[in-house]
């Protein structure tokens, strides 16, 4: 059974326990992550270089509406898919970094979101509940001179159950989101798909990460990701899944902190494995 | 006769690799940094000469600093006009 099977026939919910759903969705080189509450609601962060890459997806999962969408920052492999899901769906909020980009795709999305009356979200210090879910933004560094150091983080709470999304923040401004307060965390997405210049050691000491999340592109002319920054990661996770490799990634959060990564294997069959609670690490 | 040019974005840096992507659409263009004749930056918007074959000649690029200026400006601008939509505060969704 495919993902995208399971997904229709609904077999993904078989715990009776309410779940955080995050889906990584494999959009090649780039990101694209659906957060979906317990109740129902939803988030979409980034939508990776094209519409058509997440379009389907978020058709066959039955997303009609769309309660936030975040662009954590304006580079194509994060915003090239947006103005389509802007232009199709429903959207019920909106929020970005707050720094403009020049590029022709960067402005029509903005045309898109002045012209649809979307009530705008900045990124500043603030907790958006999303449902039962709550997502503390991380403002972008405000000395940030490129997108990358720009991005908007989030961290995602249910009960215990903690994620950390960083955009393609990197190091001064993983630096920055270290000054603001960054909890340890059962999940966290590899900033800049694995880069080295998104990671440190004391990142990766203070997250404490148990699963880390590579959204990376198979093949990509930049190197992702970075085999050093790999063994950074595997210091404290006790798993790294690949978007390259593992296609979607499912990760069910629960209140209690304990959480599950579903993928599946070449021949469709969920791979599903069980990360219990435990005491802060 | 008026040469023929394409205007090019610097989407952004990738170590040292440029991704740009024209004004009139089509895939992001993905080159090393060394193929134009300044640093690259990223959201430098360029001029770029073509060849009888519209082949884009990088190595004559030219960054258009007032058209630059104008999209930031104009992005700055729209920016602020959202701002007023914010609800401010913490949001329930």
């Amino acid at each position: 059974m495919t993902f995208w099977a399971a997904l229709l026939l609904g077999t993904l919910t078989a715990a009776d326990t309410p779940a955080v759903a995050i889906t990584f969705l494999d959009v090649g080189q780039g990101d694209a992550t659906l957060i979906e509450s317990p109740d129902g609601k939803r988030a979409l962060v980034d939508a990776g270089r094209a519409t058509w890459r997440v379009r389907e997806k978020l058709q066959v999962m039955g997303v009609d509406t769309l309660d936030l969408v975040v662009a954590t920052h304006a580079d194509m492999d994060h915003i090239g898919g947006l103005d389509g899901i802007l232009y199709e769906l429903p959207i019920r909020s909106y929020m970005d970094n707050g720094v403009p980009h020049t590029t022709r795709e960067y402005r029509e999305l903005m045309d898109l979101v002045e012209w649809s009356g979307v009530p705008y979200v900045a990124a500043t210090a603030r907790t958006i509940t999303l449902g039962d879910v709550s997502l503390r933004v991380l403002p972008p560094w405000p000395e940030a001179r490129d997108q990358n150091n720009a991005s908007v983080g989030l961290v995602v709470e249910f009960g215990a159950f903690r994620m950390l999304l960083t955009g393609d923040a990197e190091r001064e401004e993983l630096r920055y989101f270290l000054s603001l307060g960054v909890p340890t965390v059962a999940v966290l997405k590899a900033g800049h798909h694995g880069a080295l210049n998104a990671v440190t050691p004391g990142w990766v000491q203070a997250t404490k990460p148990r699963v880390v999340v590579v959204s990376v592109g198979a093949g990509n002319a930049y190197g992702h990701p970075d085999p050093m920054a790999l063994r950074y990661y595997a210091r404290y996770a006790d798993a790294i899944y690949r978007t390259d490799r593992d296609g979607e990634i499912l990760i069910t959060g629960r209140q209690d902190g304990s959480f599950e990564v579903t993928t599946w294997d070449e021949a469709g069959k969920p791979l599903t494995r069980t990360f219990p609670a435990v005491e802060a690490r | 006769m008026t040469e023929t040019r394409r205007w090019y974005v610097v989407d952004r840096i990738e170590g040292d690799r440029a991704v740009l992507v024209a004004d009139d659409g089509g895939e992001p263009v993905d080159l090393p940094v060394a193929s134009l004749p300044f640093q690259a930056r990223e959201a430098m918007v360029l001029a770029v000469p073509l060849d009888g074959n519209g082949r884009p000649q990088w190595a004559r690029a030219e960054r258009d600093e007032g058209e630059e200026r104008r999209r930031l400006n104009e992005g700055k601008a729209r920016l602020e006009r959202l701002k007023r939509r914010d609800p401010g505060g913490d949001v329930s969704l």
